[in-house]
C-alpha cells in the first residue's frame, strides 16, 4: 500500500466533495419532490441522464457551449412538467407504494426512450473551460471540478433564496408542511407540486450538465446517480436539506477515499454500503441511543 | 348571499350531512350549533372546498363553489379558519400571515418572485399586516417567533389574523374556542363582533352554544347530519329542545 501525504489526502478530499456535490443536486430534487407532493421519485437519476444527453445533442447542432447547456437543462425541465402531469398527477390520490412503482416505470420508460435514441454508445462534452488543471492549496484539479463546485454552491445560494425569502417559495414549503392548510390560503397545490418536480427535474440536469465532461455519458448513467441521491436524501432523512448537502459530500469523500486506497472497484459498494449503515441506525435511531426520546 | 341548497355529503358509505339547506345574508353573524359528529365541520369543509358534496348545491354570490377547488374558493373570498388551527408551525408568525396574504399575489411574478421583505413594504400588504396587528397586538410583538412556539390562545388568533389578511367576505371558524380558557374565548367572541359590525359575515361553528348564541344574529342546530332547529337568537334561546339538549336548561 503506497504511503500518503497530507496534501494527497487534500487531492482525495476536494475531488471527493466535487463529486459529493453532484449527489447533493440530485438529492435535493428528491427531498423537494417527496416534500410537497410525498413521492420518492425514483426517476431522478434519469433526469441526471437527459440533462447531460441533451446537452451532448444541442452541441451536436453546432450551438454555443453556453447555449446547448442552457437548452438542455430548460429541455429537461419541461420533459419533467410533462412527466409530472402524465404520471404522478393522474394518480396522486395512490397509496405511496403505488406512486413509488410509477416513478420506476417511467425511469425505465425514459431509459428505454434514450437506448432507442442514442444507442449503446458513450459520449463525450467538452470540458466548460478548457486547460491545465489548476492547483489549490497543494491539491491539482481540472477546471471542471471548479466548475461543478461552483455551479452546485450556486444553486445551493439560490435554492435557499427561493424557499426562504419569496412568497412563492413560502408557498412551496406550506404545501409542504400542511397541504390543506396551503389550500386554504388560496395555494393551488397541485401547481406547486409540479413546480417542484420541474425544478428538481432542473436541478438534476444541471448536475447532469456540469459532470459530463469528466465522465462519459451514455443511456444508462442515471440508475446508479439515482441511487446515489437516493441514499443521500436518506442520510438527510427525506427533509432536512443541510443534512443532505453535508451528507452527499461525505459520500463524495468516502468514494473517493475508498477508490484511491482500496480499489477503484469498491466505490459503487461504498454508496450502498453507507444506505445499510444508514437505514440500520434509523431504526435504531440516534434518540433512542442516547436514552432521550422527545 | 351564501346559499347551501340540499347538500349531502359522504365519507365513503358514510353519510356525514345529510340534505341539508341554509343561507346566510351578508353582513350577518350566524351561528352552527349540534354535538360531536353533527356532520358541522363536514358542511364546514364541503362549504371551502375541501370536501365534495355527494349532491346539492353551494352557492356564493354567482358562484357554484361545489364546483370549485379549495383554493379557488379561498380566492373568491371565503376563508376558513380550520379545526385545530393548522398553522404552518415551523414558520414564523409573519410569514403564516403573508401566505394569509398569498390571495392578492396569484399570478403577479414580481411579488411571488421578489424578496419577501419588498412585499411587506408595499402600501395596500403594509397596511392589511397593519391592520390584524392592531386587532392583535401580541402577534406584531411575536412576528419573527416560530407559530408553534405561541401558546394556545396566540394560536387561534393568528389562525384568525391569517384569514383576515385574506380580505375575506365571508369568514368560516370551526370550533374557535376549542380549548382555550375563558377568558380568552370572550376576547374571541368579542372581536368576531367587532368584526361583523365592520360588514364581514360570519359562520361560526361551535359546540359551546352559550357562547356562540351571546354574539350570533341567528343560529342552525344540526344533529346526526340534519338541521333539527333553526331561529333567531331570542327563538333559539327560547326553544325547549335547546335547552333541554344544549343550555343546561331547567
Amino acid at each position: 500500500m503506497p504511503l500518503y501525504e497530507a496534501k494527497d489526502y487534500f487531492q482525495l478530499f476536494v475531488s471527493g466533495a466535487s463529486s459529493g456535490c453532484i449527489y447533493v443536486l440530485i438529492a435535493l430534487g428528491l427531498i423537494a419532490i417527496y416534500n410537497v407532493t410525498g413521492v420518492v421519485n425514483l426517476a431522478q437519476g434519469e433526469f441526471v441522464m437527459l440533462g447531460a444527453m441533451f446537452a451532448v445533442l444541442f452541441r451536436g447542432f453546432h450551438l454555443p457551449l453556453g447555449t446547448s447547456l442552457l437548452a438542455a437543462v430548460l429541455s429537461v425541465m419541461l420533459v419533467g412538467a410533462f412527466v409530472q402531469r402524465v404520471t404522478i398527477h393522474p394518480a396522486r390520490h395512490a397509496p405511496p407504494v403505488t406512486l413509488i412503482i410509477i416513478t420506476i416505470g417511467t425511469a425505465i420508460t425514459i431509459r428505454g426512450l434514450a437506448l432507442l435514441f442514442w444507442g449503446t454508445t458513450p459520449y463525450s462534452l467538452p470540458e466548460f473551460s478548457p486547460g491545465p488543471p489548476v492547483q489549490v492549496a497543494g491539491a491539482v484539479l481540472s477546471r471542471q471540478r471548479l466548475w461543478i463546485m461552483g455551479t452546485a454552491m450556486l444553486v445551493l445560494l439560490l435554492l435557499y433564496l427561493f424557499f426562504e425569502f419569496t412568497l412563492l417559495g413560502r408557498a412551496v414549503r406550506a404545501c409542504a408542511l400542511n397541504r390543506v392548510s396551503a389550500e386554504l390560503m388560496g395555494v393551488d397545490s397541485s401547481l406547486m407540486a409540479l413546480l417542484a418536480y420541474v425544478l428538481s427535474a432542473g436541478m438534476s440536469a444541471v448536475a447532469g450538465v456540469v459532470m459530463a465532461p469528466l465522465t462519459l455519458v451514455s443511456y444508462d448513467m442515471g440508475l446508479v446517480l439515482g441511487l446515489k441521491g437516493f441514499v443521500v436524501a436518506i442520510m438527510g432523512e427525506m427533509e432536512n436539506a443541510p443534512a443532505a448537502v453535508v451528507g452527499g459530500i461525505l459520500l463524495g469523500v468516502l468514494e473517493s477515499f475508498a477508490s484511491a486506497m482500496i480499489s477503484s472497484g469498491f466505490k459503487d459498494a461504498i454508496a450502498f454500503f453507507v444506505l445499510f449503515v444508514v437505514l440500520l441506525l434509523r431504526t435504531v435511531r440516534f434518540r433512542d441511543l442516547l436514552g432521550r426520546r422527545t | 348571499m351564501l346559499r347551501i341548497e340540499g347538500v349531502s355529503v359522504c365519507y365513503g358509505r358514510i353519510q356525514a350531512v345529510r340534505e341539508v339547506s341554509l343561507s346566510l345574508q351578508e353582513g350577518e353573524l350566524v351561528a352552527l350549533l349540534g354535538p360531536n359528529g353533527a356532520g358541522k365541520t363536514t358542511l364546514l369543509k364541503a362549504i371551502a372546498g375541501l370536501l365534495k358534496p355527494s349532491s346539492g348545491e353551494i352557492w356564493w354570490r354567482d358562484w357554484q363553489l361545489s364546483l370549485l377547488p379549495a383554493h379557488q374558493v379561498a380566492r373568491l373570498g371565503i376563508s376558513l379558519v380550520p379545526e385545530g388551527r393548522q398553522l404552518f408551525s415551523s414558520m414564523t408568525v409573519q410569514d403564516n400571515l403573508l401566505l394569509g396574504d398569498y390571495v392578492h399575489h396569484v399570478g403577479r411574478f414580481k411579488n411571488l418572485l421578489g424578496p419577501k421583505q419588498w412585499l411587506i413594504r408595499r402600501p395596500e400588504d403594509q397596511q392589511r399586516l397593519a391592520e390584524v396587528y392592531s386587532l392583535f397586538p401580541r402577534l406584531q410583538e411575536r412576528r419573527e417567533q416560530r407559530a408553534g412556539s405561541l401558546s394556545g390562545g396566540e394560536q387561534q388568533m393568528l389562525a384568525i389574523a391569517r384569514a383576515l389578511m385574506s380580505s375575506p367576505q365571508v369568514l368560516l371558524l370551526d370550533e374557535p374556542s376549542t380549548g382555550l380558557a375563558p377568558m380568552l374565548v370572550r376576547e374571541i367572541l368579542g372581536l368576531l363582533e367587532h368584526l361583523r359590525e365592520r360588514g364581514l359575515t360570519i359562520f361560526l361553528v361551535e359546540q359551546d352554544a352559550h357562547a356562540a348564541l351571546r354574539i350570533a344574529d341567528r343560529g342552525y342546530v344540526m344533529e346526526t347530519g340534519r338541521i333539527v332547529d333553526e331561529g333567531s337568537r331570542k327563538e333559539l334561546l327560547a326553544s325547549p329542545r335547546m335547552r333541554r339538549a344544549y343550555l343546561g336548561g331547567l
